[in-house]
């Protein structure tokens, strides 16, 4: 059995006296695309973080593929790729340059083609890096970071200030990338379409916990709001979430419910609303 | 090819699904053409290629399309089958009945009613 690319269990990590994760579990399956989803302010950025080893766990265990993150050796961080949210290194380099700097240190891994179609169709422009857009710098953070054709891709708001254009070029980047090389991917993005194209699977993350983890077909399918007519109605089992007389439950049939209810079907949106709220 | 709107309630899957069948059963698409490669499709919509080949199995199972060796997926022959046309509808159907809790025995009264009623 080989171990999971990402496997977080039981985290907590908290800055100064602010507890931001309080025990955190998920477990990312090889080959799978995975969405986080979470409030501003929620951890997401920190759950990336203690995922690959850049802040270590108060408690708990982060696992890249079944090395601790916090002192994983080079040969297992070569095989990870990351992008931050805010990119802010090599300013003073000229896009072409940085990328040539960068893909020496990966050698014969470096997928010059791949970054050189992405670039081109961009028409992302060879100036100095500090001098550029913040969605081109957005740019330059991506080809940084999936250029080697990392095995373990973690991408935190990858495409916040990308225009529509150079989001939907990035995602048939991506998935052209998943589907030749199986890469195992996390995701954050604010943008719910985005996440509903290209995952497979979702992981909400809610007061420092991972609230809910589940395919997103399963959600479409089986996931159900429940609107009753007179609250207090005793909450019906397997309730996700609630928000005054009405309940996002797995497959309402199983739940006991009287049928007289009425029962909708929900949207990922929704359902994340109301789970965070 | 495939027109997706990944914000639906109805899971991506199912809309490559549906909109096979609707080629298909509207002649769009005969027996043994070819259909584009799991590849293909994920990286041109952008959409994740577990789903797409998880679309094709159910196709195959169903007896839509079938893998051809050296090929990919072709349309298989019989393709055209009657039922084809109305499976999504009664689909919608079923669960809809099965989600508000009614008897298997009064949704099939209800059907034949609306086919003498019709």
């Amino acid at each position: 059995m080989t171990s999971p690319p990402l496997e977080l269990s039981d985290v907590f990590v908290s800055y100064a006296d602010e507890r931001v994760l309080a025990g955190v579990d998920l477990t990312l399956e090889s080959g799978t695309v995975t969405g986080l989803l979470g409030l501003n302010g929620s951890g997401k950025t920190t759950l990336m973080s203690a995922a690959l080893g850049l802040v270590k766990a108060d408690r708990g265990r982060a696992s890249v593929f079944g090395t601790a993150a916090w002192d994983s050796p080079p040969s297992v961080r070569k095989r990870i790729g990351f992008v931050p949210q805010q990119f802010d290194g090599f300013g003073w380099m000229k896009v072409g340059e940085c990328l040539r700097f960068v893909a020496r240190h990966y050698g014969n891994a470096w997928d010059d083609e791949m970054v050189a179609s992405l670039k081109d169709g961009w028409r992302l422009r060879d100036r100095k890096i500090e001098l550029l857009s913040p969605g081109d710098q957005q740019k330059v953070a991506i080809l940084l970071g999936i250029g080697h054709r990392p095995d373990l891709l973690v991408l935190d708001e990858p495409v916040a200030s990308l225009d529509p254009a150079a989001r939907r070029r990035f995602l048939r980047t991506l998935m052209d990338a998943n589907a030749t090389t199986g890469q195992t991917i996390l995701l954050s993005s604010h943008i719910a379409s985005d996440i509903e194209r290209v995952c497979s699977r979702i992981a909400v993350l809610h007061d420092g916990r991972i609230v809910c983890t589940a395919t997103l077909d399963d959600i479409k399918e089986r996931v159900r709001t429940v609107r009753v007519a007179r609250p207090p109605y005793p909450p019906p089992e397997r309730t996700l979430a609630q928000d005054d007389g009405r309940f996002w439950v797995w497959d309402p049939r199983e739940c006991g419910l009287d049928p007289a209810v009425r029962i909708e079907h929900t949207t990922l949106e929704d359902l994340f609303v109301a789970m965070t709220s | 090819m495939f027109t997706l709107n990944p914000s639906s309630a109805i899971p991506i899957y199912r809309q490559i699904i549906d909109q096979t069948r609707d080629l298909v059963t509207g002649g769009e698409l005969a027996a043994g053409d070819k259909l584009p490669s799991i590849r293909a499709i994920a990286s041109d919509l952008g959409i994740n290629p577990m789903t797409v080949s998880k679309a094709y199995s159910m196709l195959d199972q169903a007896g839509i399309v079938s893998r051809c060796r050296g090929v990919g997926m072709v349309v298989a022959e019989g393709a055209t089958d009657r039922t084809l046309v109305t499976e999504p509808a009664a689909r919608a159907v079923v669960l809809d009945a099965k989600g508000t809790g009614m008897s298997r025995a009064d949704l099939l009264a209800q059907i034949e009613r609306l086919w003498e009623e019709t």
